[in-house]
Formats: structure tokens, sequence, C-alpha cells
């Protein structure tokens, strides 16, 4: 039997001498159990903390310094050979549970967005930016290992010091990202540290917190409301709760074609995450009035989802997720023996993806891993009263169809309060600017289409 | 075969007791014969076996014989008699979320015979009568409740003269409940707990917070069932225990889970009082009247031994609507028993996207 080992991850603070890479993550995969972070004492903490800020306080770098770095950085963690990527590829799949290919597509989606412009676009709209004396602290959450790397990059523009605490389940993105920066450029270490602790181990909050005037906290609703409970009044919280997404579509279009490539977008706008992101739709309506066309759609949707295993393997699930997606199968399989209105599209012999059609228009959620809804949502039906009791709750809503029926619809969807607007199949990609949360205005998407 | 045969087969089967050897031959041409009963009689049942291709005429084993979701019981009237022959109805708790499920009885007899010899070996091994407090509402409080229905039935024949629900009007009777207890820590007579594990914890949480403490006499016992489906509070089961042995002084042999829901007929209970086992050989036992599969959800068989999987019951005694059921349970064979882990939760998001319960709460 093999020994297992922890991979303990180092807080990352300036004047620190940095770990080696390679020899981290030296371990044979099969032998390590969990990769996990190394808490401080407290008066440890405290005096990493002061030090950064001093550091910082004596910075000399640019906002284009840092331009210039994040660009260099992005076309490096584009490079398949790159150290830090290769750790990530081999790595992240033990801390999310996706699969290699979907922690590559990820990683490249994410990345597009560090371009020379889109970069340039950002630090043109922070324009000049007055330094603070305290930490931009970032808290982030779950699995979906990019979804807190835009508001690191908007916050180290902005040239104040930025303070990353990864989520206790995945704790490594994160601190691959700052010590590759710091590696590039070891002034940025003044601007960006990296430290985790037990999350809800008040005594480390309450220090952390009294050194940040600005805290982003991603988490579950609770987790949120109880952290801005607690938040000194000197502090700007800013909190993300959890939201969820569903797509679009009108009919007109849908008639002309013959689905695969709305098909195509549908199942990439699925699979990528694992449907664990915000931005991933939990159903599609349909505006249509037949039901035969949600069908038609929905066993092209099954094809699709068959060839994108081979592009974007399925990842591990635990036996909680597997349970759930077989009970709910089960629960629309009884139903649909007594009801012609629910049709059942899933995986061959795996709970990988699952396609179900509904007749009756309503607002079923997901329980994510690839399982998505269509739902015929006929043309007298208005999207606002659906959707009303969600208002507030909406990510990003990916819409398919002309622009001319977009146009009716655009009080009805800024109505519903969501995020962000693109097309299907873009879901999962939000511009660098759109940060996690987007811009809340269906007319930006009109420049865009 | 006419109910009254197949009713009189299933109640000779559990009288010989649930300590008696499982007779698989015997379980199998029942289990057989109850199925093609309840496809003859149970429409929406049939249905869904026609769709899964899997009809009497197919099915050669109890082993498949199709499981209805736990679910299904919300969805439709699971019948296998005419709605006018219905005596009983029980109904699932439910939340404000979701519909609440029912299960229909057109007989007692059946769901008499199968908990009460099963109750008596598996709580009270050792008494005939035993004073049976209950921290739950009464069956006038709660007609529609399995649990409170067989707690009653129970209490009719295992209580001693004193017997008490606790909770009226969806409040716990906190002041009845220290009166009596006191007066059990004052006699030492033992007595028999029983209530939710949630209503426990409120239980334990008045009693902290007003310095209450029980001694009461160790060879009491607690009847501890349920989760804390749609409760706000969960503690883990080994806390729970534990702090239940320090507020009574029960030991935690004496605690025991029952598993049992409203779509089923019989209960399944910890085998630490029918068997005394040492502490890693404690597991649920199997009635000779029922079965436990456990099912892997990605292939749909039934695994190995010490594999987790979804639990599913196959229960004579549900003659009236559905032999085999699937739960939602998550658990693992052992030995001869079976134990739980746990139940999937509707929702469990890992990233930043919103689970079901979150979003519908």
């Amino acid at each position: 039997m093999k020994a297992m080992n922890n991979i303990i991850l180092p807080p990352l603070f300036p004047g620190e001498v940095l770990p080696p890479l390679n020899a981290l993550f030296e371990k044979s995969i099969d032998t390590v159990k969990s990769i996990q972070s190394l808490p401080l004492p407290l008066d440890t903490l405290k005096h990493r903390l002061n030090e950064t800020l001093q550091f910082h306080s004596q910075s000399k770098l640019s906002q284009k310094d840092i331009l210039d770095t994040l660009i260099i950085l992005a076309e490096s963690w584009k490079k398949k050979s790159f150290p830090y990527r290769k750790v990530a590829e081999e790595w992240l799949p033990i801390t999310t549970g996706f699969s290699r290919e979907m922690i590559r597509e990820c990683l490249d989606i994410t990345l597009e967005e560090f371009k020379l412009d889109k970069l340039t676009q950002c630090f043109l709209e922070l324009g000049i930016c007055n330094t603070e004396s305290k930490f931009h602290l970032h808290i982030h959450a779950g699995n979906v290992f990019t979804s807190g790397l835009f508001g690191i990059i908007y916050g180290l523009l902005s040239l104040n010091p930025q303070l990353v605490k990864p989520s206790s389940e995945e704790p490594l993105f994160p601190w691959l990202f700052v010590h590759s920066i710091i590696i590039l450029n070891p002034s940025l270490a003044a601007h960006l540290a990296y430290y985790n602790w037990p999350g809800g181990t008040k005594t480390h909050e309450e220090v952390v917190f009294a050194y940040s005037d600005k805290i982003f906290a991603y988490g579950d609703d609770n987790t949120i409301s109880d952290m801005n409970n607690r938040m000194p009044s000197s502090v700007q919280f800013h909190g993300y709760g959890h939201k969820f997404s569903f797509g679009f579509i009108s009919n007109d279009n849908l008639l002309m074609e013959d689905f695969s490539e709305i098909a195509r977008r549908i199942a990439y706008d699925v699979a990528l995450y694992e449907q664990q992101g915000c931005m991933s739709p939990h159903f599609i309506l349909i505006e249509s009035d037949s039901f035969d066309i949600v069908v038609k759609l929905g066993n092209k949707l099954a094809e699709e989802m068959n060839s994108l295993e081979v592009k974007l393997p399925a990842g591990i699930k635990s036996i909680e997720e597997k349970s759930l997606i077989k009970s709910i199968r089960d629960e629309l399989s009884f139903q649909s023996s007594l009801n012609h209105g629910i049709k059942l599209l899933e995986s061959n012999n795996s709970l990988n993806w699952t396609v179900v059609c509904l007749q009756n228009t309503q607002v079923p959620i997901s329980c994510l891993n690839r399982f998505i809804y269509l739902v015929l949502f006929p043309k007298k039906e208005t999207i606002g009263e659906l959707l009303k009791p969600f208002i507030g709750k909406i990510q990003t809503i990916g819409y398919w169809g002309s622009l001319k029926q977009l146009n009716g619809l655009t009080s009805e969807l800024s109505a519903l309060r969501a995020n962000r607007f693109c097309l299907l199949g873009e879901m999962q990609k939000p511009a660098i600017k759109e940060r996690h949360r987007g811009k809340p205005n269906p007319e930006d998407f009109y420049e865009k289409y | 075969m006419i109910i009254d045969e197949l009713d009189q087969k299933i109640i000779s089967l559990i009288q010989k007791g649930v300590d008696s050897p499982p007779d698989d031959k015997e379980f199998s041409e029942l289990a057989l014969s109850l199925f093609q009963y309840q496809f003859d009689n149970n429409e929406p049942y049939q249905k869904y076996c026609r769709s899964l291709s899997l009809t009497p005429e197919q099915v050669s084993s109890w082993r498949e014989i199709p499981a209805v979701p736990t679910s299904a019981f919300k969805a439709v009237r699971l019948a296998s008699f005419p709605p006018e022959k219905t005596i009983k109805v029980f109904h699932t708790s439910g939340t404000t979320q979701s519909k609440s499920g029912e299960h229909y009885l057109d007989s007692l007899s059946l769901y008499h015979a199968s908990l009460n010899d099963n109750f008596k070996k598996h709580l009270l091994p050792e008494y005939e009568k035993i004073p049976m407090l209950s921290l739950t509402p009464s069956p006038l409080e709660a007609p529609h409740s399995s649990l409170i229905f067989m707690i009653d039935d129970c209490m009719e024949l295992f209580s001693s003269i004193d017997k008490a629900f606790f909770i009226l009007n969806d409040a716990l009777d906190t002041k009845g409940l220290t009166r009596k207890l006191k007066k059990y820590e004052d006699s030492q007579e033992p007595i028999l707990l029983m209530g939710t594990a949630f209503s426990f914890v409120h239980w334990i949480d008045f009693c902290t917070e007003n310095h209450l403490q029980f001694h009461l006499n160790p060879e009491s016992r607690i009847m501890e069932t349920g989760g804390f489906k749609g409760k706000s509070r969960e503690v883990a089961k080994s806390l729970l225990y534990a702090k239940l042995d320090e507020l009574f002084n029960i030991p935690q042999t004496h605690i025991i889970n029952e598993y049992g829901m409203t779509e089923l007929g019989t209960q399944f209970y910890d085998n630490k009082l029918f068997e005394q086992p040492s502490p890693e050989k404690v597991f649920k036992n199997i009635p000779p009247w029922s079965r436990v599969l456990i099912i892997d959800p990605e292939t749909g068989h039934h695994v190995e031994e010490g594999n987790l999987g979804m639990i599913r019951i196959i229960d004579l005694s549900n003659r009236g609507s559905v032999i085999a059921v699937q739960t939602e349970d998550i658990g693992f064979k052992i030995q001869d028993g079976f134990d739980i882990k746990g139940r999937n939760p509707r929702a469990i998001p890992r990233g930043c996207s919103l689970g079901i319960d979150e979003i519908l709460s």
C-alpha cells in the first residue's frame, strides 16, 4: 500500500523565499491525498501583512509596468510547456474534480481575455488610480477555479495591494497564479499576496479584515450575509452569493436551421466547468408552440453532448452527486412513463450528461454536472412573468434568435436584472471587463451582436 | 393470487419472527407473486414497468423487480386497489417547495404485523412494558404521519400506563417533558424516549440553555429517527448521540436509530440491543420479509458488500402500493444488514452556481 501525503501550499508574502515549484510537486500524483494550505500564527500573520503594506508603499511600479507583466504572464500561461500550466493541468483535476481536458479548455478561454487590447481597455477604464494603504481582499469559493481571476487583475491594475484567500476546496490555481506573477516580476510581490486560512476561522478573519479596506467575497448566500454582518464599518464589502443562468431561443431563427449549430453551442455552455459556474445554464427556454421542435433540438443536443465527451471528458463525481443525478433521472423517467410531455435523453451507461425536454413551461433548476432542461415556451407567454420570482438571482442570459425579436424583449429582459447578456455558446466566456458579475445592460449586447 | 391469500402468505412469513432465518426461496416466490399482482392492479406502476421493458414475463428474480423512486409517491396515486377501498393514507412531510407524497393502504393488517415484533425485538427485547415518551405530535395532531401511527401503535402494545406525546401545536412541551423526566430520574424506572433527530436537537438546546440534565436509569433507551431534511440546523450523528448520552445518562449502546419512510411498511433498526454487537458490527437489521439492495447509481446494478450506493428496499409489507422502492439515501451492505451514510442533498453546488434548495428557499 502506498504511503499517502499532503501537499502543503505555503503563504506567499513579499520578502520570503519562494518555494521552488518543482520541489512542491515532485510527488507522484497517486500518492497525494490532498492539497492544503499552511496557516500562520496570528502574530506572524500580522507581521507579514504589515511588511507587505510597507513594501507596497515603497513600490515604484506603474500601471503600465503591471499591464506589461500581465501580458507576458498570459503569453507564458498559454504555452503548454510553461511549468505552472503543466502543474495546473496535472494537479487541478484533484482539487476541482474536472478532467484534464476541461482544465485546459477553461484555462484557454480565460487566457483569451488576457490580450493587450482588452487589458488596455481595462487599464483605460480605470484611469489613474489612487492607491490605498490597505488590502483589497479577494475571498474565493467553490471549484470554478478561474472565477476570481479577473477581479485580481483589475485590482492589480488599480495599483492597490491585493490579498487572495482561495477557496478551501480549490487553493491551488490562485497559488500558482500568484507564484508565477511574482517569479516573472519580483517587484509585484509587494502588490499581490496569497494567504489561506481555514474558512470560518474568526480569529484569522478579524486580523485580515482589519488590514483590508475593500473585500470581494464569493460564497453561498448565508456565508455572504454572515460575513457582511461581521464587517468592520470602515470596509467596503462586495459580496457575491450564488446565481444561475439560462438560455433563451426565439423561434423564427430556430425554424430555419438544422439545429446543429445551436445544439453545439448549448452543449459547450453546459459542459464547461461541469455546469458548476454561475454562468452555466440550468435550462433553455425555446419560444415555440410545438413540443416536437423541443424534442428535435433535444435529440440533436444529445448527439452534441455525446461528441463533446471526447473533447471534454466528464470529471469525477462524488457518490452524492451521482445519486442525485440518478434520483432525478428516475423521477423524470417515472413521470415520462405517464406523461408524454417529458422526454428524457441520457448518456449510455453513465451519468455524464442528461437532456430533458419539458412541454410544461416551468423554471427547472438543474442538479448540475451536464444536466440541462429544454423547456417549451409558448409564444403568448412572457419571460418576465415566468422568471419574476428569480429577479436578482440571474447571472447570464444566453440568447439565440433575431435582432428584431431581441429588440422586442429588451424591456422584459432588463426587468430581470440579469448581470449579463450574450449569445448562446459564449455564456462561459465573459469579457474581462465584465469580471465575474458582468454588465447588467442588455443594450450592451447590441454592440456585440 | 387473490388479495387475502397473498396477505395471508406474507403475514405468515412475518409471523415467523424478525429473528427467523431468511428463506430466500419463500421470499422470492412471494415477491414475484406480489410483483405480478401489483403489475396487474397498479396502473401507473404497470406503465412504468413497461417503459423500462421489465414486465413479469421478463423478471425472474426479486432483484430485477422495477423499483419506483420515492418521488413517484408525490406524482401519482400508487395503489394496487381502487380508491374506494382506501382505509388509510399516510403523507410524507414534504416542504413548502414540494408536494408531499401519499402512501395509500387498503388494510392495516400487514402494517401492524410488520411493525410490532420488529419494534419490540430491537427496542425492548427484555421488557414487556415500559413508560414511553415521544417527542412528536400525537396522532390527533398528525393523523397522516406514518411515524406517529407507528409510535402510537407500539405504545398501545408495549407502553406501561405512562405514555405521552410532547409536541403540542407544533411546539415542544418543555415543561411537561421536564416534569416527566424528573419523575423518572427520581424513580429510576427505565423508560423509552422516541423522537426525530431534529426534535432531540431542540430538546438538547433547551436543556443546555436551562442547565438541565437527567440522570435516568442507564437501562433506559432512545429511539431516534429521521434526519434533518429541510431543517435549518444539522448536527452530526456522533455528536448528537454523545450529547444525548450526556444529557440523559443513556449509553450509546441504548440509542437506536430507526430507518423508515412513509413509502414503506417496514422499519429497519440498529441491531445494538437485538444482538449486542461490537461497535464495528453495528448495522441495520433486515427483517426476513424484506430485502435491501445497494445500487450503483452509474450502472444501476447492485454492488458488493462495503461499497457505497443508493439504498433500494424490496418490502413484502408494501402489498397495497409497490413492492420495490428506490430511496435517495446512500448506504452500504454490511454482513446481513446495511447502514446509511446519508441522503443525497437535493442541492450540492460546488461552484458558484445555485443549488436547487437554495433557489427555492
